[in-house]
């Protein structure tokens, strides 16, 4: 067994795909990773998408490399566990039995507080952070986003006080509780407009947002083009665009902060036959910050990621998936391999 | 008890934001850790580049030091000390690499090729620190044709695969926020110095760890790419739950979520709106999937006159998910941030006294926390000299003399 984590045991009993997530990367890490579920089965086990069989793909993500256990083997292996990771109010009774081990309390809201038993639905979370505030169009309703984001957050952040954690037994040989929120971690994730309403009561609202960047559709897809200062002169160029120079609306970045609708209505005109991946190449090249915003199918189509060998195909009872690769990579102890290259 | 990483020595070279929160949270643990700038190339989060704008300061005050009151800087680099050297000067250079000769970790969000071309890439570095973690996070990783493209939050996000699932009806993709991408590069970052840590810990091997912002983050999707299909978002509408959307509250602009995560749950929604007969006509998700668009009208006909905080309180009491669209200002008044003591005070000399957000990490007996607020402008370039490197009066004197340390940037950079 190779991985930055081999030796240690974790006994998952979490039953959300925060806890399981973190786990999910002890196991990509080199950890002994032993699953228990709840009778009835993990509640992840009904979090879409499902594909053809009915197979839960949250659940399939977040169980990779895991070992389904027995609920009977909890009595021996929670005495010996390294890390044993729970749902919230759960991890005192982990601790009274084993001082040796990290256990870690995963959950939206925590054990206590106001918000101990809200509901939380990805939207929830995001609604509550501050960053939904931000997302979508001044007028129109606020965007939640995609998938559970905040909860996978969550997992990387008890990922982090979990391992944070070993380190710091290390002088005592004692373990710790450790207690990480989805809720908190999606507010600490916010762009810092809090800290701003501190400093001057700023209150941001959406449609406040003049970050120098906007988005063109190109043959088929969208490409979001980012215009520090000192590209915009190079962008009108490198587009034809120099009449906007002269413009008085785009003279200078105080001006241009009111009109980027305008300005990238000229953008999108000019490239709106352009390929894509050609326009971000040619930008990038001029030291323009650009990207194309991907559809999943073009994200498997990808050169680059193929070029990284970064989706990998496995197979369970028969079907075949294609999974995204490891979240980082090290030169010394390698991520476990999972499959074969896709 | 101490913190975890009492003793943990870091080096940033970092800017705006996914870097440098990989260092708060390092720091967060008890690391030592030095955020690394030059007069002439600055944190982009100092928001120098431009001419000030008044919203980004306390008071609406740019201030002699506009650079130190920037809320971004300030927001994030909380715990650290702060270097402005010019790596372009040999002594600066030197200084730095004896730093990093005594250091644990050097994290680094700068484009690939940048460290081997200051001649601190790991090789380098290991000929005298062998234990050291270098950590790179280029937006598109180390290899690849993509390799050299530079990025931001909102193009990340793009390129990850996300804006384009984020879309009102026609399919325009939406960035979340400025930027989500940047913390989840953070946090993504930080796990992988902790874990080559523990490595490290166990057998004093170093290592180098390549972090692609975009792949780390194609993870919190893994599910969605797994499955492989292009969907036409919809705003908030989700397959598996409906109603699932944000409803105007009283107030302008004032928001309230409201998701049916089943049919007890909306027939629960139902019986708070005093509507019977919708909780019979559409008990099924198919029924209430063909009937969305009346649904979500007379939901939002019966939150818009209410307050947001109340009505949600309210629905999640009777077991609906439901929640307020938190503006910063409500953030600041929220009772469950309280509970967690996530906002703490601190003072920064240049900044004056603010609340700051934490970050969500509890234990029960070796605690992180906020202990400093974010650091002045080369505030530290002597306690290295002294302090770290031990320099006598003297070669310090040559150090400052060389021009390569600097307590303010150059005018416009």
């Amino acid at each position: 067994m190779t991985g930055a984590l081999s030796g240690l045991e974790v006994l998952d009993l979490s039953d959300t795909i925060g806890g399981q997530y973190c786990t999910r990367l002890m196991a990509d890490f080199g950890a002994r990773v032993r699953a228990i579920e709840p009778p009835g089965g993990t509640a992840t086990r009904r979090i879409g998408p499902f594909d053809a069989h009915g197979r839960s793909l949250t659940h399939l993500h977040l169980s990779l490399g895991k070992e389904e256990t027995p609920a009977a083997d909890m009595a021996e292996l929670r005495l010996r566990a390294d890390i044993v990771v729970c749902g919230a109010g759960e991890g005192a009774a982990f601790r009274a039995t084993n001082h040796k081990a990290v256990v870690t309390e995963v959950s939206s809201f925590g054990a206590d507080g106001p918000c101990a038993h809200w509901q939380a639905p990805e939207i929830v979370l995001q609604a509550l952070s501050g960053m939904m505030n931000s997302n979508g169009t001044a007028g129109r309703e606020p965007l939640y986003g995609v998938g559970n984001r905040a909860s996978y957050a969550a997992g990387v952040a008890a990922y982090i006080a979990t391992v944070a954690a070993l380190l710091a037994r290390r002088g005592t040989g004692l373990g710790d509780l450790v207690r990480v929120d989805s809720a908190e971690t999606a507010a600490a994730m916010c762009f810092p407009y809090l800290q701003q309403y501190f400093y001057n009561g700023t209150n941001r609202r959406r449609g406040l947002q003049d970050i120098p960047a906007g988005q063109v559709l190109c043959r088929g897809s969208w490409v979001c083009i980012w215009v520090y200062s000192n590209r915009f002169e190079r962008l009108c160029r490198a587009l034809g665009l120099e009449d906007c120079l002269e413009d008085p609306k785009f003279a200078d970045l105080r001006e241009r902060s009111g009109n980027w609708r305008g300005f990238f209505e000229r953008v999108a005109a000019v490239v709106r036959d352009r390929d894509a991946e050609d326009l971000v190449a040619e930008l990038q090249g001029l030291d323009i910050i650009a990207a194309r915003a991907y559809r999943p199918s073009e994200l498997r189509a990808s050169r680059h990621l193929a070029a990284r060998a970064y989706w990998r195909r496995i197979e369970i009872d028969g079907a075949r998936y294609v999974i995204p690769g490891p979240p980082f990579r090290f030169s010394a102890t390698p991520a476990i391999e999972r499959g074969v290259p896709a | 008890m101490s913190p975890p990483l009492e003793g943990v020595r870091v080096v940033e070279l970092t800017t705006a934001w996914a870097g440098p929160f990989a260092g708060r949270v390092l720091a967060w643990f008890g690391a030592e850790t030095f955020h690394v700038e030059s007069a002439t190339r600055t944190n982009t989060w100092r928001v120098n580049r431009d001419a000030p704008r008044a919203v980004n300061y306390p008071d609406l005050d740019p201030g002699n030091r506009p650079f130190d009151r920037s809320f971004l800087f300030n927001s994030q680099n909380v715990n650290k000390r702060s270097l402005a050297i010019d790596l372009k000067i040999p002594e600066g250079l030197a200084a730095l690499r004896r730093l990093l000769d005594v250091s644990d970790v050097l994290l680094c969000n700068f484009r690939p090729g940048f460290l081997a071309r200051i001649g601190l890439d790991r090789a380098t570095l290991a000929q005298t620190n062998p234990g050291i973690i270098v950590l790179q996070m280029p937006a598109f990783g180390t290899s690849g044709p993509h390799a050299g493209y530079a990025a931001l939050g909102p193009t990340m996000e793009m390129a990850a695969g996300m804006s384009a699932m984020i879309a009102y009806p026609g399919g325009e993709p939406t960035v979340t926020g400025p930027s989500y991408l940047d913390p989840i590069g953070g946090f993504n970052a930080a796990a992988a110095v902790m874990t080559a840590l523990w490595h490290r810990d166990r057998t004093g091997e170093g290592q180098e760890i390549e972090m692609g912002q975009v792949e780390c983050a194609m993870q919190f999707i893994g599910p969605e790419l797994i499955a492989g299909e292009d969907v036409e978002q919809q705003g908030n509408r989700v397959r598996d739950m409906a109603p699932h959307s944000a409803y105007p509250a009283r107030g302008e602009d004032e928001w309230i979520v409201i998701a049916a995560t089943d049919d007890e749950a909306f027939a629960a929604l139902c019986r708070a709106m005093d509507r019977p007969e919708l909780a019979r006509n559409f008990a099924s998700l198919e029924a209430r999937k063909q009937a969305e668009t009346m649904l979500d009208a007379e939901i939002a006909r019966w939150t818009v006159g209410q307050d947001k905080h109340e009505l949600a309180r309210r629905l999640q009491a009777a077991g609906i998910a439901a929640a307020p669209v938190n503006t910063p200002a409500d953030l600041a008044g929220w009772d469950y941030l309280d509970a967690r003591a996530s906002l703490v005070e601190l003072d920064h000399p240049e900044a004056g006294r603010h609340p700051h957000m934490g970050l969500p990490f509890h234990a029960e007996t070796h605690r992180g926390g906020a202990r400093t607020a974010a650091p002045c402008f080369g505030a530290d370039n002597l306690y290295l000299l002294r302090d770290v490197l031990k320099m006598s009066d003297g070669e310090i004197e040559d150090a400052l003399a060389s021009g390569a340390f600097a307590d303010r940037p150059n005018a416009g950079v």
